[in-house]
């Protein structure tokens, strides 16, 4: 009934859901599960503060794709996120925020994300129509943004979600200008670029880690315990296929991951 | 209809998934079929996306049009324009020279232009952000500059050793790291894909767990 | 003395991105000719292109939209002329919106492909299709499920070739040009054995090592480079050839100004100057 090759797959998926779930039920039983403190995340406040010091805008971005999209979807949606947080925050001091995205199609979210965060804050009067600018294409969105900070000089900058070829322009549009830079995302091709050129970098999964963090969920930050502890099993697996591929007798362990 | 709007439609991405991996998992041919129409759904939601795409645009520029947003009104007039140009012409005469003659000369040449542009950026970053300020740093710089010499012939006629050490980078060098990134994203894409099921990650309905 | 190493320092970018542009430009004007060596991932994917016998069907997805034809565009017209001397059958789908021109710019690049094939015997267009992943895997259990109709609006049954390409098992191999490879490796490799090669951009190279050393990916050759070196396996050097010696040069040149940057930084540290 199991299809062929999938057996060690599905097991490993079961003992993922069934660690994910322990974890969860031991947050909502109280115990406290404390995520690492995230350096990009906690840079926001500095961020929105050296904004607020300096008098000029923050420039947020969620990059490209759509949420529908299994490659880029989670990574937008963890943008949009964050971006509820950097907004509160934005919203607290009086920074004036601008927003672009090609993401269209997450449009109805990215604006109730922002009107909910200057309503939490009691500013919901200083939410502009025009914070949000959607942009059709890639391209587009990099001469749009480029062009924009070139005139607004923001003082600090946000590219969080994916991020494609445009990691570095947009980056080095924002070095040019000597903005803080915070960035993130998943895709693994740009992630060097991003890590060499802002100042601040969401590494991997850690984007998804910051957007549990900052919505407190039990179910979020006891996923994220979850998956970590499924990492030190696959640790466990990859030390004992070393220990027995240095002996050579790996092949054992191979035919069992590939059941 | 309360229990719905709150609960109720948890459900949905709740059964998706689930059938979604049953099917990987088993093989069972209704599953199997239940997933083929899902997944078929899955094809026309996103084209539906496409067509929302063209709503927005046209609802936000002809937005700035009607209110005449200084600065912007004339560059979303231009958008506007163009989009209904090639839109008509795409409709009415595809193939045409009026529908093929935007894509060739303005689309293709301005795509290019501005991903040509990021080799001056990458250029930049790299005279910026490749200083030998402490170890981790100039470990950097060396493996940044003999791996873009390896890539060019240039550096196979300067030294052969940049090939060979170029090679060692990539094999070896930094496999180990790529090798996480890949394996670290498949963890928390099932993390996340937990936090849908059970109605968690809110960024889909654009609300927050109580 | 120190002024001019912190000058060095921080150079004025505008400086170096006219030294660049013309430093690429020159080799346009005089071809330097310096000699390509092939790298063992694109001999690789040569074999396992060359390989394919007569008759069987290959997948060939096209992510690269018209901005990367500069890198991608010269490799997938050497990998094409590969094929088409080999009469293989070939079926072309897209994930880029401006499929479309590619199709066009491709015929007119491989004459075999107008002058030999038959549209709809031999080679398919199916054209563009969203969804992503679930899209793929739909793909490898009935691709006539996704498209039933080609890019030209041909009902998928009235197309010989599709009756024979209907789901991963009808294909030989899938080649990938620009950026989708992952996703076939997961959804048609790993679950139904069938071979991808990768034919991409050159900024994924690193992130794809992993899985040509695992034998996940039969076969890598990325960016201009590896699009110059099939060229050379095939015994017809075109322009990506023509285009490396641009790359050589701009590599050099970006080393050279690393150096000149850190011949200000060492100063510095040296005689304990500006931190």
């Amino acid at each position: 009934m199991i299809r062929e090759g999938r057996v060690f797959a599905l097991l490993l998926f079961i003992l993922a859901y069934c660690l994910i779930y322990v974890y969860v039920r031991m947050a909502k039983g109280g115990k406290v599960i404390k995520a690492r403190a995230l350096p990009p995340l906690m840079a926001i406040p500095e961020a929105v503060g050296r904004c607020a010091e300096m008098g000029r805008p923050l420039v947020y971005t969620v990059g490209i794709g759509g949420t529908i999209s299994s490659g880029s979807g989670p990574d937008i949606l963890a943008g949009i996120t964050i971006l509820g947080y950097t907004a509160r925050e934005a919203a607290k001091r009086g920074v004036p925020l601008k927003f672009f995205t090609t993401t269209i199609d997450a449009a109805p979210l990215i604006e109730e994300t922002l009107k909910s965060a200057y309503l939490a804050e009691g500013k919901s009067e200083e939410y502009k129509e025009d914070t949000i600018e959607l942009i059709a294409n890639q391209s587009s969105l990099v001469s749009r943004y480029l062009g924009w900070i070139q005139r607004e000089m923001p003082a600090s900058a946000c590219m969080i979600g994916y991020l494609a070829y445009e990691s570095v322009v947009l980056s080095e549009g924002g070095n040019t200008i000597g903005a803080m830079q915070i960035s993130g995302t998943t895709n693994q091709y740009q992630t060097p670029f991003l890590v060499a050129s802002t100042d601040y970098t969401f590494i991997m999964e850690e984007l998804w880690a910051a957007s549990a963090e900052i919505s407190g969920d039990l179910y979020s930050v006891g996923a994220l315990a979850g998956e970590d502890v499924l990492k030190f099993f696959i640790l466990a697996i990859m030390g004992i296929g070393l220990l027995l591929g240095l002996f050579g007798a790996s092949g054992f362990l191979i035919n069992l991951l590939r059941l | 209809m309360a229990f719905i709007k709150t609960k109720g439609f948890l459900a949905v991405p709740l059964i998706i998934a689930v059938v979604m991996f049953a099917d990987y998992f088993i093989a069972v041919k209704e599953v199997a079929s239940l997933a083929g129409i899902l997944r078929t759904w899955a094809l026309v939601i996103s084209s539906m996306a496409l067509g929302l795409g063209v709503v927005n645009l046209v609802r936000v520029h002809g937005k700035n049009i009607y209110v005449r947003k200084p600065g912007m009104w004339i560059f979303s007039t231009v958008t506007l324009f163009t989009f209904t140009v090639v839109f008509l012409a795409g409709v009415l005469a595809k193939q045409s020279d009026l529908w093929n003659w935007p894509f060739q000369h303005v689309y293709t040449t301005l795509q290019q232009t501005m991903y040509a542009a990021t080799g001056f950026y990458i250029v930049s970053s790299a005279y910026r952000a490749f200083r030998a300020r402490n170890v981790d740093a100039t470990l950097l710089l060396i493996s940044g500059c003999v791996v873009a010499l390896r890539n060019a012939p240039i550096g196979e006629a300067i030294w052969g050793g940049f090939s060979v050490l170029g090679d060692w980078f990539m094999d070896v060098g930094q496999l180990p790291g790529y090798r996480v990134f890949a394996m670290v994203t498949g963890f928390g894409i099932i993390a996340y894909s937990l936090r849908v099921i059970l109605g968690s990650e809110r960024g889909f309905y654009g609300g927050r767990r109580e | 003395m120190s002024k001019v190493f912190s000058k060095l320092e921080d150079i004025d970018r505008r400086y170096y991105y006219w030294a660049i542009f013309l430093i690429l430009a020159v080799p346009f004007i005089k071809p330097l000719g310096m000699p390509i060596s092939i790298k063992q991932s694109t001999r690789d994917l040569y074999k396992g292109v060359d390989q394919v016998e007569p008759g069987e069907v290959v997948l060939i997805d096209w992510h690269m939209s018209v901005s990367t034809w500069p890198e991608c565009l010269d490799g997938l017209v050497a990998e094409l002329k590969v094929l088409t001397s080999h009469d293989v059958k070939i079926v072309i789908t897209s994930i880029s919106v401006d499929c479309e021109m590619s199709w066009n710019k491709v015929n007119q690049l491989v004459p075999a492909l107008r002058d030999k094939y038959e549209y709809g015997k031999d080679i398919v267009f199916l054209g563009y299709y969203a969804g992503g992943e679930p899209t793929n895997q739909q793909m490898a259990i009935d691709v006539w499920s996704v498209f039933p109709t080609d890019h030209f609006k041909t009902p998928i049954a009235e197309l010989p070739l599709m009756a024979e390409a209907r789901t991963a098992n009808d294909y030989a191999i899938v080649l990938t040009t620009g950026e989708n490879e992952i996703v076939w490796v997961n959804q048609w490799w790993t679950p139904y054995g069938v071979p991808v090669g990768v034919m991409g951009i050159a900024m994924k190279g690193s992130a794809l090592q992993p899985y040509y050393n695992s034998g996940d990916i039969f076969g890598l050759a990325v960016g201009v480079r590896g699009g110059a070196e099939f060229e050379l396996l095939i015994g017809e050097p075109a322009g990506a050839v023509t285009r490396m010696d641009s790359i050589s040069l701009s590599h050099l040149s970006v080393v050279i100004l690393i150096i000149i940057a850190n011949t200000g930084v060492l100063y510095n540290k040296l005689t304990g100057g500006k931190k």
